[in-house]
């Protein structure tokens, strides 16, 4: 597929990752948003260059969900909301480029091997998938749900309580089983379920401004004044991705296997790689390392939006939302997706292959680099300015996902539920870790029964399953056992 | 601090006994096998489980020192009741008018001046308009 190369491709890539940098930097828009409104254009636009229109706004966007959390700690994508606290920890220690650096170049680094992957082993991870029924998705979600518990740092309870309050929060609305309503206090809007990201804009963000409100004062400047701009995004952040490859290799590959499981995608590779990292530096009682948290979380994510969309185009099953409009517009275009894609329409599968490799390689470090130089300038901005704007910014942006005062409700509820839960110690990342992963969970959990008459030993008969189960299990082991030495040291103390 | 963190712990209880309350109204599937409350059913218990284990739980040490709800109330509850106002305000004045006007109430209660409040939130509630409804056609 020359088209890539010709005016009209490298102008989508270039339009396109901009437009991914400005709806992934600010918070309420996404990657997915801003997918879905590019559409209309993508109807008129020949498949060849609105499909890696779409990729570069997926995978610049997806990066650009970072620099929220570096400038206010607001996480822009659920995504990024796995280490956001180390975004904004390590820009306040050692700068937004250095930290942004590290998050652009890993993105970039994560999302080639994503891409290299997808190209090696299209067919063979597709064989895989076809292996995968609900009782793996299941223990995929437990896996992921443990690893969340466990990698919150402080209480175990407390961060079990705030993944308990997510799960509750994704029953909500009709039930995957029955198409039963529950928790909808008569509310028809309640019925359709709470959105995560409205959620997301509340919890981190508009309860940052609660607090600041409540206790003014309590804001952690910038320690890092000036560093050569090009030095701390591109040259340190190199050193560390040089020092650390296998950890960006191994993040990659477990968000290339969590991103190819339709429905998984890059939220759940982020989680799951960034709390694999915690743990580890935990278990090895290291002094925690911000940066190699956010190269396992950021990697992973970008190689998931590669990876996710191995199955959309083998098996024509969408591997997150994005894909899921991706199948739209080949549907919209007459292009059947599935295995006969790959022989049917060969340059078009080169075409996209070589667009995940530009935008990684090419558009992320560039407009990563614009970015950070954006957050360098808004990280100087005084608190109560950058405040107001995060307050405005709040309102419209819950209030732009439905045009509905009543998403702007549930952001101020989910904001002062977040405010007082901070005030007694409980982690709020947990919360969205259990709103994404509860339907994912529940859906399938219901489904495994179901299929095997309530037989709940179905669950520990497939292999593959077993294999997750038995990880699982190593996770919970290594989690309790951290809890009780972090306990006991405590009490030598 | 301790009898805080009991509070929060019995407070968890709470919702996860009238979680494990309310779903016990849902129905079951055909056969008697559970249905839509068994999801809600095992998180209300895990909740009471969870809220009963902090009650009964030590505080630990770090949060021995935090000085947790000491602060301005006040201002809390103003912001939060501007915000109530909102689908008035936006009925009768229009979006960027409500905007400016909740913008306006987090700058003083965050004690910029009378001017700075005005101009920062005129300015950054017509900037955020523009940026979706006008570059990003995000509909408002």
């Amino acid at each position: 597929m020359s088209d890539i190369f010709s005016v009209q491709g490298i102008l989508a890539l270039l339009l396109g990752g901009l437009y991914g940098s400005i709806f992934g930097a600010i918070p309420g828009l996404t990657a997915t948003l801003a997918v879905a409104l590019f559409i209309p254009i993508a109807f008129f636009l020949d498949p060849a260059i609105a499909l890696p229109a779409i990729i570069a706004i997926s995978s610049v966007a997806i990066y650009a969900g970072d620099v929220g959390s570096t400038v206010a700690r607001i996480p822009g994508t659920p995504a990024s909301a796995a280490y956001f606290n180390q975004l904004f920890g390590l820009s306040r220690r050692q700068g937004p480029m250095y930290s942004l650096g590290i998050s652009a170049l890993g993105s970039a680094v994560g999302g080639v091997i994503g891409a290299l992957l997808l190209m090696v082993s299209a067919s063979l991870i597709v064989q895989l998938a076809k292996q995968f029924s609900s009782f793996e998705y299941f223990w995929i979600a437990i896996l992921g749900l443990c690893a969340g518990v466990f990698a919150s740092g402080g209480s175990t309870v407390k961060s079990l309580i705030s993944l308990l309050l997510g799960l509750l929060f994704s029953s909500v609305g009709i039930d995957p089983t029955l198409g039963f309503p529950r928790f909808h206090f008569g509310s028809p809007q309640l019925m359709g379920g709470l959105n995560y990201i409205v959620a997301m804009i509340g919890l981190f963000g508009f309860s940052e401004v609660l607090n600041h409100i409540f206790r003014p004062g309590t804001v952690i400047e910038s320690e890092v004044e000036s560093q050569g701009s090009a030095k701390a995004f591109f040259k340190q952040p190199l050193l560390l991705m040089i020092k650390k490859k296998w950890l960006i290799v191994r993040s990659s590959l477990m968000g290339v296997l969590v991103g190819f499981l339709p429905g998984a995608g890059a939220d759940i590779g982020a989680w799951v790689s960034s709390s694999l990292e915690k743990m580890r530096q935990k278990k090895s009682n290291k002094e925690a390392k911000d940066d190699e948290v956010i190269l396992a979380g950021t990697s992973s994510n970008n190689a998931a939006v590669a990876s996710a969309w191995i199955p959309a185009l083998s098996l024509g099953l969408p591997g997150d939302t994005i894909t899921a409009i991706v199948l739209g517009i080949f549907m919209m275009k007459g292009i059947n997706p599935g295995p006969l894609l790959f022989e049917q329409q060969p340059d078009l599968i080169t075409g996209l292959y070589l667009t995940f490799i530009i935008s990684n390689i090419f558009l992320l470090p560039f407009y990563g680099y614009l970015t950070a130089l954006m957050a360098k300038r808004l990280i100087k901005t005084p608190m109560p300015v950058l405040l107001t704007v995060v307050t405005i910014l709040c309102m419209v942006g819950a209030y732009a996902i439905n045009n509905d005062i009543y998403d702007v409700w549930i952001m101020v509820g989910m904001g002062f539920l977040a405010f007082i839960l901070k005030k007694g110690g409980f982690p709020l990342a947990q919360i969205v870790l259990g709103m994404v992963l509860g339907p994912i969970l529940e859906q399938n959990f219901m489904v495994s029964a179901i299929k095997s008459r309530w037989d709940l030993m179905s669950f520990f008969e497939r292999p593959v399953a077993m294999i997750l189960m038995l990880a699982t299990v190593a996770i919970i082991y290594l989690g309790w056992r951290y809890s009780r030495g972090v306990s006991r040291q405590t009490a030598d103390d | 601090m301790a009898i805080q963190h009991k509070i929060y712990g019995g407070a968890i209880a709470v919702v996860g006994l009238l979680t494990v309350f309310m779903s016990r109204s849902f129905p079951d599937l055909p056969e008697g096998y559970p249905g839509p409350g068994l999801f809600p059913l095992i998180i209300g218990g895990l909740l009471v489980i969870a809220g009963l284990s902090v009650v009964f739980s030590r505080m630990p040490q770090d949060e021995r020192t935090k000085d947790g709800f000491k602060g301005q109330w006040g201002k809390i509850f103003i912001l939060l009741g501007t915000i109530l106002l909102f689908p008035i305000l936006h009925r009768y004045a229009g979006f960027i008018p409500t905007m400016i006007i909740i913008g306006f109430v987090v700058a003083t209660l965050l004690r910029l001046t009378f001017i700075k409040a005005a101009l920062v939130a005129g300015g950054s509630a017509l900037v955020v308009y523009l940026l979706f409804s006008q570059l990003l056609h995000v509909p408002l």
